[in-house]
């Protein structure tokens, strides 16, 4: 556990199934390295001495630091680098099973002969998502997370590593699903992207307010099941604009692809408006 | 609102599944107050205050709970935590009124869409130390 950059996470991280030391970083972003000195001074096992003699009581520091902040900064530096490579990210956070995979099954079938595409999948287990995206046309990274429920930007830091970025357009980082913690995290991208789909329930938006506050766009995905549904299209998404006014909303079908070029549509505005300002 | 520490509220089967985020939150809120302290000079922490926003996206009693694991066998080990709640307020882009969100930016005044002005903050106060 990496208690200097908040990069790392309680288990054991992998990446396409090599474990990483979230403790070893490749480029000097932080001060010091765990690895490179033995007399750190942030360790996180008491060693039960002090080098300092001057003790006064019961002080009060103020500190006012985000906690994220490391995050956060790496997050940064992932995007500066990015878009110095003149690569568009995108981070899709979405619960279990709304289509995330079967979405950008689409989008690489649509786009990936124009727009060489990159996709870091995040799962706790297997690679199997990875494996659908080779087979769609596209490159992989499989970040394995274990028992953590989000990616975090030192892994995509990682990943970002086993990527041929000059072969690279867009990157596509596909999160862990879990509609709550991975909206913590900023990983650097440009767009963030949520999901949800019908058989969620209407009132999804409402539920999960954390991801919609901070997403540019919503898909509500698998609307080919409506009609087998008690589910309102027009009024989830009325709650989706209460929730965020500002979010762009599309009811899409990645199984009939319903929808689809529309998303397509605005998502290639998107790109052009970023190669314009980069 | 100020939520002083207390022990283990949350039951067994929540803990477990909403503890991992909120454990690896506090390890980096633990650093950061371990390299306060040090730059300090100071050779224990006694306290750590923090400002949680109710749209951080962070669970309070996870994150209490967490708590009390990470600072095992640190330099804080024994130390209180004092959470203040940051409530999720807007402000109203037509008429300025500024509200609290139970889940909706809309103006309970005039019905006009609003901005966030509080509410995600995930911020580390202050410490005490010794």
């Amino acid at each position: 556990m990496c208690l200097e950059c908040g990069c790392s996470e309680t288990g054991e991280v992998t990446i396409d199934g090599q474990k990483i030391d979230p403790h070893q970083h490749d480029h000097d972003h932080h001060d010091h390295d765990h690895h490179d000195h033995d007399h750190h001074d942030h360790d996180h096992h008491h060693h039960g001495h002090s080098h300092h003699t001057e003790i006064k009581a019961g002080r009060e520091i103020t500190i006012q630091r985000d906690i994220l902040s490391k995050n956060n900064a790496l997050a940064q530096h992932i995007r500066e680098h990015l878009q110095s490579k003149k690569i568009f990210s995108m981070n899709w956070i979405s619960a279990p099973g709304s289509g995330k995979t079967a979405l950008l099954e689409r989008l690489i079938q649509d786009y990936g002969r124009e727009l060489p595409i990159s996709v870091i999948e995040g799962d706790q287990q297997t690679d199997n998502d990875a494996q659908r995206i080779i087979r769609a046309g596209a490159k992989a990274v499989q970040i394995n997370t274990g028992a953590a429920c989000h990616l975090d930007a030192g892994m995509i830091h990682h990943a970002l590593h086993r990527i041929d970025l000059q072969q690279t357009r867009l990157l596509v980082i596909e999160n862990v699903g879990n509609m709550v913690c991975p909206t913590a995290y900023d990983l650097g991208e440009d767009l963030k992207v949520a999901i949800i789909s019908a058989p969620e329930g209407e009132d999804k938006p409402v539920k999960y307010p954390d991801l919609l506050i901070t997403a540019n766009v919503l898909l509500i995905n698998k609307i080919d099941l409506i009609p087998y549904l008690d589910f309102n299209l027009q009024n989830c998404m009325e709650l989706a604009k209460k929730v965020n006014p500002l979010i762009e909303i599309f009811p899409v079908s990645a199984k009939t692809g319903e929808g689809i070029p529309a998303f397509h549509d605005w998502f290639m505005d998107q790109i052009n408006h970023f190669k314009k300002s980069v | 609102m100020v939520h002083h520490h207390q022990r283990c509220l949350v039951n067994k089967p929540y803990q477990d599944l909403a503890a991992v985020h909120e454990v690896s939150i506090m390890m980096s809120i633990l650093d950061l107050a371990i390299e306060e302290a040090r730059k300090n000079s100071a050779e224990r922490i006694q306290r750590i205050s923090l400002e949680v926003g109710e749209r951080s996206g962070v669970v309070i009693d996870a994150l209490e709970f967490a708590f009390e694991i990470v600072i095992k066998n640190s330099i804080a080990e024994g130390a209180s935590l004092v959470i203040h709640s940051i409530p999720y307020k807007g402000e109203c882009i037509a008429c300025g009124f500024q509200f609290h969100c139970d889940g909706f930016l809309i103006c309970s005044k005039c019905g006009n869409f609003g901005k966030i002005i509080s509410g995600q903050e995930l911020r580390i106060v202050s410490i005490e130390v010794e």
